[in-house]
């Protein structure tokens, strides 16, 4: 019978999987890169939002932009558009620091500048690349929001178009007049906690000159 | 198209009117496509137990066995007749001569019997005979005849609810296969999806040159073929088990069938030990009933099939009249006329049909059809326990797969992320990465697998029990909520 031979299907998919490595290898243009440096800055976001408000909006601003069929064709524009919603609510350079974690200490006021500046954009063109994968047609719940010292917790849950609900998890900081992403955790995972588990490995038997060598080649910057 | 070109090329004075031409064949064209998508799609929205409701109340399969069933009270109603009297009523009309009586004997007669008779003597006689044949003692010949078609009837009707439970159980499957093809197909998809769009960022990234190579786009390329292919297999199986329960449904052909349930959810299991279970299916499976209903409806046609090497004592009833005009009754009572006379009459009397040991023969072929089918009831007795345990340990088994591939799918959900995150900073693993991704596809896959054999071991679990009969209160959903 069919179904039968749809478990056999599986093995098929062994290809599928290879595809889906690249899912989250692939990295951006240099071109979207600067494109997305004329977004908007953060300053121009309006009165201070409770974090939940901050994720609900940008969530409907995303799913919005993913779901205009003009912008469907154009991937480049789309993720110019996105990048822009995205930077209003993520604090980049915060990410990049805490995920260095011990060794940012070591590193002087140079170093600490060029790797946020480096690191930041190699982690806002993933999260871009990610988002760009939804086909519009996903749902976020929010969940809950609970207080964590001085961060704030918004629980959200992303359910698919396969209806597979992934649990996402923002963790925001008050930044005087707002709030911002500071990290975000995917089924349980930080990435913060992941990256700087990955650069304590790395620097633990290799120097921070080859680790900026390694960020920047995946942006496409040569030296 | 060749009306298109027509148009295209024709005169420019006719060019307005040759817009409206094109204009209404436009229209013409979308009503035909919207008309026959209307007729050949039409879509009827659906649930498990309303798919099984509706098999159960219209599939062709049941009106069989419904009139077997009827064969069955009709042979029931005809054992029962024949306690009643036969009556056999004839009566006619026909040519018939006149006749006097005269002085003398026949001896003394001048008149010849054959020659002398003229178109005056004929006349015609109106004549009729009844008869009323009331068995009164058969040696149980009627009554076995009768019991045995009571036992046949409830057997049937045992045999009735087996086709229920099948129909049900074959629904069942097609219902869960096609949520299972539904699932599958959405979830390729959404690969299909995240595919076409890790080709665009990959294929911008290989133009960046930040490390990726030709081989990964074609790496991916080729996944992407690899997904359409599991989709299409994905799609083909949904229609397939749709086109399945159109035909069980008895909708019309080519119907669209829209399943009110979001996806392949887990339906709950019974709480129950397999004892009670087994207890239940003890009581409630009609194989059970049909087999034991059937061996003592045989007992019953042996006994009959074997009292027929004794008599049959009956009370006959019977009348013969006949009137001819210008006939003169016969006024003896040691001859009869048959042309013109009444005569009443009333005896009993046996009936006994010597057919050597063929009777006996009959009877030992029903004793031994009874002894089959007792010893089947006892096999099916026996087999039951191996039954209930088969869909239990099945029903257990996908649960437990169920859990398994769900943990395993979260915890390949959190190595992808690890490995691709790495990988986005250029300090990751690839092969670990498409290790995770792999584990991953497989693993959702496999949940929607053991969803579906869930589903399907308790609707084999309810058949085993004999409680997938569109009663409510079953394992498995029969009826409309």
């Amino acid at each position: 019978m069919w179904w039968n031979e749809m478990r056999s299907c599986a093995a098929h998919l062994g290809s599928i999987a290879l595809g889906v490595t690249v899912l989250v290898l692939s990295p951006t243009s240099v071109q979207a890169q600067s494109q997305a440096h004329a977004a908007p800055p953060a300053q121009d976001t309006p009165a201070v939002q409770s974090p939940g408000q901050l994720i609900a909006e940008t969530i409907d601003q995303v799913f919005k932009l993913l779901r205009d069929p003009e912008l469907k064709k154009t991937a480049k524009l789309r993720l110019l558009k996105l990048r822009g919603i995205v930077d209003r609510a993520f604090d980049w350079e915060a990410m990049a620091q805490s995920s260095l974690g011990p060794p940012w200490r070591k590193l002087d006021d140079k170093q600490r500048a060029e790797f946020v500046s480096v690191f930041k954009e190699l982690l806002a063109q993933e999260y871009m690349d990610d988002i760009d994968r939804f086909q519009g047609n996903e749902e976020v719940q929010t969940k809950s929001s609970e207080k964590s010292g001085e961060v704030e917790i918004v629980n959200t849950v992303l359910i698919t178009s396969s209806r597979e609900q992934v649990p996402m998890n923002y963790t925001l900081q008050n930044e005087g007049k707002r709030w911002a992403v500071v990290d975000m955790s995917i089924e349980g995972v930080s990435l913060v906690n992941h990256y700087r588990q990955t650069f304590g490995r790395f620097l633990a038997n290799k120097q921070f000159p080859e680790l900026m060598q390694q960020l920047k080649r995946k942006l496409g910057i040569h030296e | 198209m060749r009306m298109k070109h027509d148009l295209d090329h024709g005169p420019r004075c006719c060019s307005a009117s040759r817009q409206n031409a094109r204009g209404m064949t436009r229209c013409l064209v979308v009503l035909a496509v919207l008309l026959s998508h209307a007729i050949v799609c039409r879509a009827e929205p659906l649930s498990r137990g309303g798919a099984i409701a509706r098999a159960l109340q219209q599939n062709p399969q049941l009106a069989a066995a419904r009139a077997v069933e009827e064969q069955a009270e009709a042979r029931q109603a005809q054992a029962g007749a024949a306690r009643w009297p036969t009556v056999t009523i004839s009566a006619g009309v026909g040519p018939s001569l006149k006749a006097r009586l005269l002085p003398g004997t026949a001896v003394q007669s001048t008149q010849n019997a054959y020659s002398d008779v003229g178109w005056n003597d004929l006349s015609v006689v109106v004549g009729g005979q009844l008869q009323v044949l009331q068995p009164l003692y058969t040696f149980g010949k009627i009554d076995l005849r009768a019991l045995a078609t009571e036992h046949e009837i409830r057997a049937r009707k045992a045999q009735t609810e087996m086709t229920r439970a099948d129909l049900a159980f074959n629904v069942a499957s097609l219902y869960e296969g096609m949520l299972f093809a539904q699932e599958t197909e959405r979830f390729l998809a959404e690969i299909q999806h995240w595919l076409d769009r890790t080709i665009e960022s990959t294929e911008r990234a290989l133009e960046a040159d930040t490390g990726i190579t030709e081989q990964d786009v074609l790496r991916l390329q080729a996944a992407l073929a690899a997904a359409q292919l599991g989709c299409n297999q994905a799609h083909s199986g949904r229609r397939q088990a749709q086109a399945g329960l159109v035909a069980y449904l008895g909708f019309p052909a080519g119907t669209e069938l829209t399943p009110s349930e979001a996806g392949l959810d887990l339906l709950p299991t019974p709480s129950s030990g397999s004892a009670i279970l087994i207890e239940l299916a003890r009581k409630q499976r009609p194989e059970l009933r049909a087999l034991s209903e059937g061996s003592q409806a045989l007992s019953a046609l042996a006994k009959a099939e074997a009292a027929g090497n004794l008599p049959d004592f009956f009370a006959l009833v019977f009348l013969s009249a006949a009137y001819t005009p210008g006939r003169d009754l016969v006024e003896t009572r040691y001859v009869q006329d048959p042309l013109n006379g009444f005569y009443p009459g009333l005896l009993v009397g046996a009936r006994w049909q010597v057919t050597g040991s063929m009777a006996s023969r009959r009877a030992d072929e029903k004793q031994a059809m009874a002894r089959e089918l007792d010893a089947t009831r006892r096999w099916a007795n026996a087999g039951l326990p191996a039954q209930v345990t088969a869909a239990l340990e099945d029903l257990e088994r996908a649960g437990k797969d169920v859990e398994q591939a769900d943990k395993g799918v979260i915890r390949s959900k959190q190595w992808m992320l690890r490995a691709s995150a790495d990988m986005s900073i250029g300090l990751g693993n690839t092969r670990e990465l498409a290790d995770a991704s792999r584990a991953y596809v497989d693993l959702r896959i496999a949940s929607f697998d053991a969803r579906y054999r869930h589903n399907v071991a308790l609707a084999a679990l309810a058949r085993a029990t004999g409680t997938l009969n569109g009663t409510p209160g079953g394992f498995y959903p029969t009826q409309e909520r």
